[in-house]
């Protein structure tokens, strides 16, 4: 029995220290060349020029410099983190990770700030930045690791990384696996969340449309009045207005703006939204939203006895923000992403 | 050469008109179509991302398939000014189509800046005012806002020092520092007792008044955006508000300045540290 465990201590003990020495391999405390023929070179690069760089041996520090071509180095990493691809004639060094987050390199090159990463085992473990539970990641899906105390390990063979790392201009542009995963905006969903958009701005043009109609009733302007607020994710929306007559612009929150363009004091008034489709990209903004803006034209002609009293093209930028809100489905609270518009600017007005 | 240089750069400001533009009936919806709307689509057409609304337009209704990027760059110059210089522009276009690998713009940049005019009352007096915004990103999340970097107001005076010996004294340490009871009581010198890298600035100034309520802003005027991140170039963008297809936010300005030249720039026209 005691032979037994006399054994199983001794393996124990054997693992951790192979894990110990691989872990050792993976960090090195010196400067590392990768160079193309897969060799790893331990060194103290002393200077980097324009068609080589000039290193010394980590182990002979006292030694001689050599000289290496730089297309024949795949990667360059220096103690304290930071990188460069050689190879690539616009490379630039790119600076270490930042003290506050670990940093995950994965294989489509994004870069997931983590709080606490443990790549023992056969998976990446992870906490990300901004989640509350672990998170964990296949091996073969992660380049490197850049930890918050500088140290860069290699996870994937020096070429395939330092592929992968030419992209990562920054250590600070990265995206969020959370968020990615919460929203799971690929291209067929950005696709759709636009379009989305898009749709509502060209609802929202028919709903004024038929708010100025006076030849509609009340009751279906009431109706047009309620739909349009529905685009909106809060009725606190600002709608900007301007005018051929006025320098300054006036500003309404949309329950106002809509109930004035019902009172328009013409007899009859045209108004269309047209071009409705350009949109700019989605981009995350601080509150974990998306955000983006639609560019529309709009016709406007006021009458009165029916000769046109005042007419412009006014250019306008709708804000549209991708936002998430709580539906019950079976007794459970899910969260669904929609596409709502919100503040409306605008940009120019020229005499029709 | 010289004239070769100078025959091709004509040709192709034509071109342009040639090419984006066999296009005579133009009329305002196609006006709308060659607009450089929003930013957005300014550093699109600048990087010659296959998605613009002017590829998309071209490809369905002139069958031009591929535009070159040194195109759709001059298309976003002013062209209605007439004083730029020829050989700068082509310098231009060759440095940012040519090098290997080539600039391109990104929204996420450092190096881009808004120089927004702003209208506001101080005091209840209509007053002008100019902030300068870039875009942050935030670490923790990924997700990006602009901040306001920099204020300009001819209102916000930060007062002179009036007096430079006061200060306090390398001995203050023996006395627990009583001389700070005369050094915070002494407002007309109080520069003389903050540190060197946190002088007072409009800045500050600026929000002190907002939280006073002695501010109010009331809107935006006019914004140029101001591209540094290219290397050896500045160049300024401007909304051009006009029914032609040369129009919407367009190259207003091009200089070329080295990276001293551009910590001036940063300083004197972005009111930045």
């Amino acid at each position: 029995m005691t032979n037994k465990l006399s054994v199983i201590l001794i393996v124990l003990l054997y693992s951790f220290c192979i894990h110990q020495i691989a872990w050792a391999q993976e960090i090195p405390k010196h400067d590392m060349l990768y160079k193309k023929d897969g060799d790893g070179v331990g060194c103290m690069i002393q200077e980097v020029l324009d068609d080589r760089m000039k290193y010394k041996l980590a182990d002979n520090p006292d030694g001689p410099v050599y000289n290496i071509l730089k297309s024949d180095v795949l990667l360059a990493i220096k103690s304290d983190g930071s990188f460069l691809v050689p190879a690539n004639p616009a490379s630039q060094w790119v600076q270490a990770c930042s003290q506050d987050f670990h940093k995950i390199i994965t294989t489509e090159s994004q870069v997931i700030p983590a709080k606490f990463v443990d790549s023992s085992g056969d998976q990446v473990k992870f906490q990300e930045a901004t989640a509350d539970k672990e998170n964990i990641l296949g091996k073969k899906e992660v380049l490197a690791i850049a930890y918050k105390t500088g140290e860069i390990s290699l996870l994937a063979p020096p070429k395939e990384a330092a592929a992968g790392l030419g992209k990562v201009a920054s250590f600070n542009t990265f995206s969020s696996k959370a968020v990615r995963d919460q929203l799971k905006l690929d291209k067929v969903d950005y696709e759709y969340f636009t379009q989305l958009a898009l749709d509502k701005a060209d609802k929202l043009g028919f709903y004024l449309s038929e708010l100025c109609n006076k030849k509609a009733d009340d009751f279906d302007k009431k109706a047009s009045e309620e739909n349009a607020i529905k685009l909106f994710k809060h009725d606190s929306t600002w709608v900007t207005v301007s005018s051929l007559n006025k320098e300054e612009h006036q500003r309404y929150r949309i329950r106002e703006y809509l109930r004035r363009i019902r009172m328009l004091a013409y007899d009859q008034v045209e108004l269309q939204w047209r071009n409705i489709d350009y949109i700019t990209k989605l981009r995350l903004g601080p509150d974990g939203n998306y955000y983006g803006i639609i560019t529309i034209q709009q016709l406007f002609r006021g009458f009165i006895d029916g000769k046109v009293q005042y007419q412009d093209v006014t250019q306008k930028d709708i804000e549209v923000m991708l936002t998430t809100y709580k539906v019950e489905k079976n007794g459970k609270e899910e969260l669904i992403w929609d596409v709502f518009l919100s503040d409306i600017g605008v940009q120019q007005t020229k005499e029709k | 050469m010289r004239f070769h240089i100078r025959f091709s750069f004509l040709f192709l400001l034509i071109l342009p008109e040639l090419v984006l533009g066999q296009i005579r009936n133009s009329g305002e919806e196609e006006n709308f179509v060659f607009q450089v709307k929003q930013m957005d689509e300014f550093i699109d057409r600048f990087n010659n991302a296959n998605y613009t609304p002017i590829k998309k337009y071209l490809k369905e209704k002139y069958k031009i398939e591929d535009v070159n990027r040194s195109d759709l760059i001059k298309g976003l110059f002013n062209q209605q000014d007439q004083d730029w210089k020829t050989e700068e522009i082509v310098e231009f276009l060759a440095d940012v189509t040519e090098n290997k690998p080539p600039p391109y713009l990104d929204f996420y940049d450092k190096g881009w800046y808004a120089e927004l005019d702003c209208a506001g009352l101080y005091k209840n007096k209509k007053e002008n005012f100019t902030l300068v915004l870039s875009i942050e990103i935030i670490e923790a999340t990924g997700g990006a806002k602009w901040v306001i970097e920099g204020v300009s107001a001819d209102f916000l005076k930060i007062p002179p020092i009036k007096d430079y010996r006061k200060g306090l004294n390398p001995a203050s340490y023996g006395t627990d520092f009583m001389g700070l009871i005369d050094a915070l009581a002494d407002t007309a010198n109080y520069q003389n007792y903050i540190s060197s890298d946190q002088q007072p600035s409009q800045l500050l100034l600026f929000f002190d008044e907002l939280y006073e309520k002695k501010l109010v802003f009331k809107q935006v005027n006019r914004i140029t955006y101001h591209f540094l991140q290219i290397d050896g170039w500045a160049f300024q963008v401007k909304d051009f508000n006009r029914n032609t297809k040369n129009s919407g936010w367009l190259i207003s300005s091009l200089s070329q300045v080295n990276e001293a030249e551009k910590k001036i720039y940063r300083e004197k026209i972005l009111f930045l540290k």
